[in-house]
């Protein structure tokens, strides 16, 4: 059995405590940081080959399925462990040198972030998904207060929420588990479907409760207000790598209810909620988007709809909605994170303005950032030729076979102009109405490494498209495996009883 | 017994709830607490209500006279999180202090 798919969760943790060994030797850092990205990105390919014919089911401590704990790995979890592999190791490259400045062990808490969202695309049962939330969500409170003095009064709200989240996230694991007497995760799903009557009520609320959960990590309406205003006091380099945080609540939905949402199964109903929910936060995003007064507000508005739109296509169920809704996923994060990295290039420019939408003081740095952002405007928009329109196109195709389809498409295609007019006024203000001035990046305020960073983010999402094909093909498969249930062997006594074999 | 364990976990959730909806930091942090408290005992119950059963015996014995042994193994985990995330609030909520007068969030963070 090969060890490599507990890589991408053993690696970051191993980093993060070396990172904080070497406490304040910056240098020293940086190497280990460069060297865990890079070993994270190679680690992410192998576990993408790998999973390339059928996906891969790991026992820890060789304990029979399902009994022991179980690390599973399939097309859409090694895409998303790829998929966070490369957006931290392009976002740190403008962090390491200027976040890491500003507090102590910034660094660790950044790895140490991505082993708990790599354990959460890998983890086979519903407690392993609790202890990797936990792990990523106790580095997310610690990062978003990095560099401030005082802890912002949105950190505070976020980590309440949140913590209140975890709470509830408890009380479904255990409504789940006493009703279903399982932890794993196909297996619950696979119970769920099918209970009897005298538990099917806690299994049902268990699995509503999850739900829930999972929707306020996803930042979905009416519980997804608090990320514009989280995202908008994070720094900029902390909220690209947070932009993974909402695909891991999106992931879990995508994991836990993706088989039965186009089935008659009581859980289908789950799906018509999250419909409904995601419906109401792409208009609100949206809304939001036009009303916000930085560009990481903006971005983090945009966020909302993007994720709704991915939840929209995921509600309408089936193989083909799930497939539709990783590629839209995997396109997002790229856009979203590449604008918030032009967010933090905007604010070191300027300074004391920070990324406020003023005209002045002016961008000093005219041509390549101008041509950026109207480039992810472009993509976060989801207009032709880049890839947020072949990501928007394939859900509103699995949309419009749905009952309700022409009032869904309705609303993304408004979402999406509200957002399209959002980013374009803000970009007017930023760019275009300001005097032009020195066009040159003054050097040392690390806005180079971040445009670069940012440039970079862009190019992935233009492989992305030049890519499509071949892409889509390889998440259509990684749909079939996600949205259908999984194929269980019953253990027999006799297996239950044998000692495990290491 | 049940009837015990249920009032008194529903009483430690709606204090907590009760707790948590009120606007002042002190309250918040409290009200965290006690709905942590409350979601350990509810673990502990999924396991079923046994008394004086080990969770931990030989292959051998009747698996009937064991009592569930992950709920105990989830909870102590919980605990340990729970306890974690309880001490980051207090601090982050001490150091807090003396920010901005409540519901009026400044709008200028010194971010990035």
């Amino acid at each position: 059995m090969s060890h490599l798919i507990a890589l991408p969760f053993v690696l970051p943790l191993l980093a993060g405590a070396v990172l904080v060994a070497l406490g304040e030797r910056a240098r020293a850092s940086r190497w280990v940081t460069g060297l865990a990205s890079i070993l994270g990105l190679v680690v992410a390919a192998l576990l993408l080959r790998q999973v390339h014919d059928s996906p891969i089911s790991y026992q820890l401590g060789s304990w029979p399925w399902p009994v022991g704990i179980e690390l599973y790995a399939d097309r859409t979890s090694a895409a998303l462990v790829l998929l966070s592999a490369v957006v931290a190791a392009v976002a740190t490259l403008p962090a390491v040198g200027y976040d890491a400045g500003r507090g102590r062990h910034f660094l660790a808490l950044l790895q140490f972030q991505l082993a708990g969202i790599n354990g959460s695309f890998l983890a086979g049962d519903l407690f392993n998904l609790f202890v990797c939330f936990e792990i990523l969500l106790i580095s997310s409170y610690a990062l978003l207060v990095h560099g401030h003095e005082r802890p912002p009064r949105a950190a505070i709200v976020y980590t309440v929420l949140n913590l209140t989240g975890s709470t509830l996230f408890l009380i479904g694991v255990a409504l789940v588990y006493g009703a279903t007497g399982t932890l794993n995760l196909a297996d619950v799903t696979a119970r769920l479907a099918d209970l009897p009557a005298d538990t099917r009520g806690f299994g049902l609320a268990g699995a509503w409760l999850l739900a829930l959960v999972f929707a306020l990590k996803s930042a979905l309406l009416p519980l997804g207000l608090w990320l514009p205003s989280t995202y908008a006091v994070a720094s900029p380099t902390v909220a690209a790598i947070f932009m993974l945080l909402t695909k891991v609540g999106v992931y879990a939905l995508m994991r836990l209810y993706g088989p039965w949402l186009d089935s008659s199964a009581p859980l289908a109903s789950v799906g018509q909620a999250l419909g409904v929910a995601a419906a109401a936060s792409a208009l609100v995003g949206a809304l939001l988007a036009l009303a916000s007064r930085s560009l990481r507000q903006l971005a983090g508005s945009l966020v909302l709809v993007s994720v709704a739109t991915a939840l929209m296509a995921l509600s309408a169920g089936g193989e083909r909605a799930a497939a539709a809704a990783l590629f839209y996923t995997l396109h997002s994060t790229l856009a979203a994170a590449s604008l918030f990295l032009v967010a933090a290039c905007v604010a070191r420019l300027r300074g004391k303005a920070g990324d406020d939408l003023t005209t002045s003081p002016p961008v000093t740095w005219r041509g390549g950032l101008v041509l950026l952002y109207f480039g992810i405007a472009v993509l976060v928009a989801g207009l032709p030729p880049l890839s947020g329109f072949i990501g928007k196109v394939g859900a509103l195709e699995v949309l419009a076979r749905t009952p309700n389809g022409a009032a869904l498409v309705g609303v993304l295609l408004t979402a999406s102009l509200l957002g399209l007019i959002a980013t374009v006024r803000a970009g007017n203000a930023l760019f275009l109405r300001s005097p032009a001035e020195a066009s040159r990046a003054p050097a040392g305020s690390g806005a180079r490494t971040t445009g670069g960073a940012a440039a970079l983010m862009f190019g992935l999402s233009v492989l992305l498209t030049v890519f499509a094909g071949p892409i889509r093909e390889w998440v259509d498969v990684a749909g079939t495996q996600i949205g259908s249930p999984r194929q269980l062997r019953s253990l027999s006594q006799a297996e239950l009883l044998e000692e495990p074999r290491p | 017994m049940e009837l015990a364990f249920s009032l008194l976990t529903g009483a430690i959730t709606a204090a907590g709830v009760a707790l948590l909806l009120r606007g002042d930091r002190f309250r918040v942090v409290l009200g965290i607490g006690l709905l942590g408290y409350a979601a350990n005992l509810f673990i502990m119950a999924s396991g079923g209500m046994l008394v004086g059963r080990p969770p931990l015996m030989d292959v051998t014995t009747d698996p009937a006279r064991a009592a569930d042994p992950l709920p105990q193994a989830l909870v102590l985990t919980a605990i340990v999180i729970g306890f974690g995330m309880l001490a980051w609030l207090i601090a982050l909520a001490l150091r807090a202090g003396a920010e901005t007068p409540e519901g009026k969030p400044s709008s200028k963070e010194p971010g990035s």
